[in-house]
């Protein structure tokens, strides 16, 4: 199963950066999960930023699988985010 | 260094809230293209005071206009004021409305690391360019806190959106919770950064109803009222009553207008001036009703329209009444003459009761107005509300030209001063009294003009009596001292002289 990731950023910040750049070492060291990944700059798509009711910034929002997670900041905690985005042990 | 920099600044100017009174308050509405901070405890109006302030702002100037919620969600603020027939949905389909949902997000939110809130800032500025939005809401921003951890980033970003609002020109309302009535401006400190206008909100229970008031604490540009205003939220919305805002610049009549009797007309140099507020004052069974009813046919007899609030009897027992004196007041009911409201006091707050008034003299357009009694009004306030009332009600006849009389019961059946009176007699232009007087065992009514501004009146005390044809006025009372300001006792050489000469001419 694919897990869908949105990162939303609003320009050329560096949060937005930083962000990205940790996603993408997330990525890279996790195995046995197919990642995909869309990155939104609101300011040039400020629509998806309503429809994804984006406050803050950077974003990232694991679509799918469920459950759904918003996570907010520039996702320096490598390990923690890393904990929110796998896939929860099914009982 | 360039010196023009500054050339060509001009004062800031005022957008119009189309809030009934605000403009009178503010000299105008707030300050264009600016953020007004609206602060106020729990339950003080803040969120239907800046909806209105939307939804006048679309349908009287068409301004487009954006609400920013923080709190509650689009779908409940829309339901919320469906019932005072603001259709937010129906402004939406026409473009002329947007909500920018900022409202807590359903699933939970992760925080780590660095982030701002540009995301609210892309969402608020597309949504302006969208519609072309003037005017705009941000309610609460107290909930934006509770949304997110880091305070220096909201304060940060709100400062942010309220600049790039005064650089677009649109002016903007931002609200904020405060805990106590009477304390520090907000809870969260937000003054800070929109400080150059500032609006409070309360609520405070007094003799044991809510009192709800306005005050502009702060704003740029020109004037403003300073105190509170009491205002009530009514089917139309929010409405401030600005008291000490009225001014007395209403032009004088001469032409006069009878009281119904002949005999009093003369006693008040030949009537009443039309744009005169009559006070009527007397213990309880004097002669009030009375005086009223027969002011009140005079008017629908001779084409005026009436408009008779009763607080202290029945419709039924009115009209009952006025037949016994052969008035027919239902037929000119019937005629769109005369219009009676019996209400009880208690019904309502006197806030509420002075715009009912208004409301009604707005759409009956009465030449005159009969209240009675206006000291019944006491009993449900207290002196400072009455006296606002008072001032409210009277300044509100004078702006409109109407006539009015107005009873009020004395405490005592000997007379003396009534809260009503102390209140009331600076105000009025015309004050009659009717007292009792006790002569040899048996009691008579007087009936005395004790002011008459503008015009000379009779200053005798006189008798007058009721019977099944209505009021009659008598001779003067003649060698009696101490009718008006106390035990009338008789003065003379012998009882017989003066019982011989009292009815004298």
């Amino acid at each position: 199963m694919k897990t869908i990731l949105k990162l939303f950023i609003a320009g050329e910040t560096a949060p937005g950066k930083n962000a990205v750049m940790n996603l993408n070492e997330i990525i890279n060291k996790t195995t046995g999960i197919e990642w995909c990944l869309e990155i939104i700059d609101i300011y040039k798509d400020p629509k998806s930023a309503i429809d994804g009711r984006i406050i803050a910034v950077p974003a990232l929002i694991k679509a799918s699988p469920p459950p759904i997670v918003k996570i907010i900041g520039d996702l320096s905690d490598t390990e923690r985010i890393l904990s929110l985005l796998e896939p929860a042990d099914d009982v | 260094m360039n010196n023009d920099e500054y050339a060509g600044l001009t004062a800031p100017t005022k957008t119009p809230t189309g809030i009934e009174g605000l403009e009178n308050i503010t000299s105008g509405g707030l300050t264009e293209g600016r953020t007004t901070l609206v602060v106020g405890s729990s339950g003080s109006c803040k969120t239907l005071l800046a909806v209105e302030f939307l939804f006048r702002g679309i349908t009287m100037f068409d301004q487009p206009a954006v609400f920013v919620t923080f709190e509650e969600r689009p779908k409940d603020i829309i339901r919320n004021v469906k019932g005072l027939n603001w259709h937010l949905d129906e402004l939406i389909r026409q473009d002329k409305f947007r909500f920018v949902d900022a409202s807590p997000d359903t699933v939970s939110v992760e925080e780590t690391g660095v982030y701002d809130l540009s995301g609210l800032f892309a969402q608020i500025k597309y949504r302006i360019d969208e519609i072309g939005a003037k005017i705009l809401v941000m309610d609460s921003v107290g909930a934006l806190f509770t949304q997110f951890s880091q305070e220096l980033v909201i304060r940060r970003e709100l400062f942010k959106i309220t600049d790039y609002l005064k650089q677009v020109g649109v002016t903007a309302i931002m609200t904020a919770e405060r805990l106590e009535e009477y304390g520090p401006i907000s809870r969260i400190g937000v003054e800070e950064f929109v400080s150059d206008n500032v609006i409070i909100l309360r609520n405070v229970l007094e003799a044991e109803k809510c009192r709800r008031t306005i005050q502009i604490l702060k704003m740029r540009g020109n004037s403003h009222f300073k105190g509170e205003f009491p205002f009530t939220i009514s089917q139309s919305g929010i409405s401030i009553l600005p008291l000490s805002a009225m001014e007395l610049k209403q032009p004088s009549s001469t032409e006069r207008v009878s009281m119904g009797n002949p005999e009093l007309d003369k006693m008040a140099g030949g009537g009443i001036f039309r744009d005169s507020i009559f006070l009527v004052s007397g213990p309880t069974g004097g002669g009030k009703t009375m005086m009223s009813t027969t002011f009140t046919a005079q008017a629908c007899r001779s084409g005026d329209k009436v408009l008779v609030l009763a607080y202290e009897e029945s419709r039924e027992q009115l009209l009952r009444n006025a037949q016994s004196w052969g008035m027919d007041f239902k037929k000119w009911e019937d005629e769109g003459l005369l219009r009676v409201l019996c209400q009880y006091p208690e019904a309502m707050g006197l806030e509420d009761h002075l715009l009912m008034i208004r409301r009604e003299i707005e759409s009956f357009q009465p030449d005159r107005l009969v209240m009675d009694s206006i000291s019944a009004m006491e009993r449900v306030s207290n002196v400072r509300n009455f006296r606002e009332f008072v001032i409210g009600l009277t300044s509100f006849l004078k702006e409109s030209r109407v006539c009015s009389l107005f009873t009020s019961t004395t405490p005592e059946l000997s007379g003396g001063e009534s809260v009503t009176e102390a209140h009331i007699s600076t105000i009025t232009d015309v004050i009659m009294l009717l007292r009792y007087v006790e002569i040899n065992g048996i009691l008579r009514r007087g009936v005395a003009v004790i002011k008459m501004r503008g015009s000379q009146h009779d200053k005798q005390i006189r008798e007058f009596i009721i019977d099944r044809e209505g009021l009659h006025i008598q001779k003067p009372f003649k060698n009696i001292q101490n009718i008006i300001l106390g035990i009338p006792s008789a003065m003379g050489p012998s009882e017989r002289d003066h019982l011989g000469d009292m009815f004298k001419k």
